[in-house]
């Protein structure tokens, strides 16, 4: 029996073909906005939502969702305002949020909750509404990047002359970070709290090994996170290891042969 | 006679709690260039900030071509060039795209580039001599040449004025020399009114027509050929400062190039 006669490899197949494309644009900007701290906080805060779903019985997709949006859009405002920095914030939701989720876990003492499933994946866990909720978050953030592409770039690039030049930096920053929360937790059940952090880093950094137009570190970094995501699944697979472990270890071992080819053909 | 393009009454501004400037009131006349000198530390990057809009002042009141400087956001009369090195030299951007950028903050959701922004661009870079390094990645240009392509952008949006922060900071003498002279190529063909902070009062005062010595407060406001108060110059910059303006068409000085 082919693996592809499987329904929950299929439904984690498309899922990984639908994440390369979230991640590998998101990353661009995430990346070179210098914000990669924040991914890795943000999927950790997730933990705390979804223990908030389990502990009063709401689908946990939801009230993750619902959390990490929140705390987005507050890390946003309170940086924008100059009242606290990124690290800080994060660094204090990132130990409240698992914290949090913890405590709420061990209160519910009678559930049976997949603790490593939503730390590190579970590719079982990845079903077909899963595969609608990530088509939906495609329908709506490439296109939300086609239009607003350059004037995202622009602030990337020198923030305070957008802003003069009319640039709506507030708005476009949580936009982004909305995208960044709903993303990441699109993707836990596929990778998990702790490693999808990775997939926010990787690919534009990879990408931007190989190119110095935008586009194509953009273009480099969907290619790149297709091809650890499809080809960790299959791995993990065929090595009985969890899905995103093996993702995470795929990509950053081809992330560094990235940097020796980089550094070996600018040496010639 | 016309209205001032940038008028400040009695502006305060304070960080937290701390007062960081005091008081300022001065003006800025049209196609006039007008440098805010003053050290480290003593405001002139706050004070720039909120003739942008990007800070808000306690008390006073700032003008920009008549208006509140909020509500010139979307308008394009305000070209701004940041102090230097800030730009991460990895960004994958090339010299026409950073350019570019500028033309896209007033268009429409969906609306692309059309012949005239191009059109714009071009000219914007031929106007700083940087159209032929269009396809260079702007990370790997010299100090001075990044200067020129951010220049460029500033001018891709067809300013009125044109506000700089330590434009000269990296540049060796001849970039700083060559730079000053576009700024004043620019203000003499395109009637730019240009408003520049800066440290050096000594090499500033040969290309701008007024000055404004700033720390805390404004001690002296005027043209750098008058005798600016060793007092003034004391209480900006500190004890033991003497003021050598770098005249290029002084007679004795010729002789000796």
């Amino acid at each position: 029996m082919s693996i592809l006669e499987l329904a929950f490899f299929r439904n984690a197949l498309v899922m990984c073909v639908l994440l390369s494309l979230l991640f590998g644009v998101l990353s661009f900007f995430i990346v070179m906005r210098k914000m990669s701290f924040l991914g890795a906080g943000i999927a950790h805060t997730a933990f705390g939502g979804v223990a908030l779903g389990v502990f009063f019985g709401i689908d946990p997709f939801f009230t993750s969702l619902g959390f990490c949006v929140i705390v987005a859009v507050i890390t946003g405002r309170l940086v924008r305002a100059g009242t606290l920095s990124y690290d800080v914030i994060i660094g204090i939701f990132f130990s409240f949020s698992m914290a949090l989720g913890a405590m709420l876990i061990a209160l519910k003492k009678d559930y049976t909750f997949d603790l490593m499933g939503y730390l590190f994946g579970n590719i079982l866990g990845v079903t077909a509404r899963d595969n609608v909720i990530a088509i939906v978050a495609v329908l709506v953030f490439i296109p939300f990047i086609a239009v607003f592409l350059q004037r995202i770039l622009f602030m990337t690039f020198d923030r305070e002359v957008a802003e003069v030049s009319g640039v709506n930096t507030g708005m476009l920053d949580t936009m982004l970070l909305v995208f960044l929360a709903g993303i990441i937790v699109v993707s836990i059940r596929m990778v998990g709290i702790i490693l999808v952090s990775a997939l926010v880093v990787l690919p534009a950094s990879f990408g931007s090994l190989f190119s110095r137009n935008y586009r194509r570190v953009i273009l480099y970094g969907c290619i790149y996170t297709a091809v650890i995501m499809t080809g960790g699944l299959f791995l993990s697979y065929y090595l009985n290891t969890p899905a995103g472990a093996t993702m995470v270890t795929l990509g950053t071992a081809i992330y560094f042969t990235g940097v020796l080819i980089f550094r070996l053909t600018r040496s010639e | 006679m016309s209205t001032p393009a940038i008028v400040l009454k009695n502006v305060w501004i304070r960080y937290n709690s701390n007062v960081i400037l005091e008081d300022i009131s001065f003006s800025v006349e049209k196609g006039e260039i007008l440098s805010i000198v003053g050290p480290n530390g003593s405001g002139k990057t706050s004070l720039i900030r909120a003739i942008m809009g990007l800070k808000e002042i306690w008390k006073g009141e700032i003008r920009v071509m008549g208006s509140p400087p909020v509500n010139l956001r979307k308008s394009g009369v305000i070209g701004y060039l940041p102090q230097g090195n800030m730009h991460d030299s990895g960004f994958p951007v090339n010299v026409y795209d950073t350019v570019a950028m500028a033309r896209f903050s007033g268009k429409r959701f969906l609306e692309r580039l059309d012949r005239d922004d191009r059109g714009n661009v071009r000219e914007s870079l031929e106007r700083v001599e940087m159209w032929d390094y269009r396809g260079h990645h702007f990370g790997s240009l010299s100090g001075g040449q990044k200067q020129r392509v951010l220049i460029a952008r500033a001018l891709a949006l067809r300013p009125e004025i044109l506000i700089l922060d330590e434009p000269s900071t990296g540049l060796d003498a001849v970039a700083q020399d060559s730079f000053y002279l576009l700024l004043r190529k620019l203000r003499d063909e395109q009637g730019l009114t240009i408003l520049m902070v800066s440290h050096d009062i000594g090499t500033v005062s040969n290309i701008v027509d007024r000055l404004a010595c700033i720390k805390q407060k404004i001690h002296f406001h005027g043209r750098p050929d008058e005798c600016i108060p060793s007092d003034a110059l004391a209480k900006v910059f500190g004890r033991d400062v003497y003021f050598v303006k770098h005249d290029k068409d002084c007679e004795t000085c010729r002789g000796n190039r």
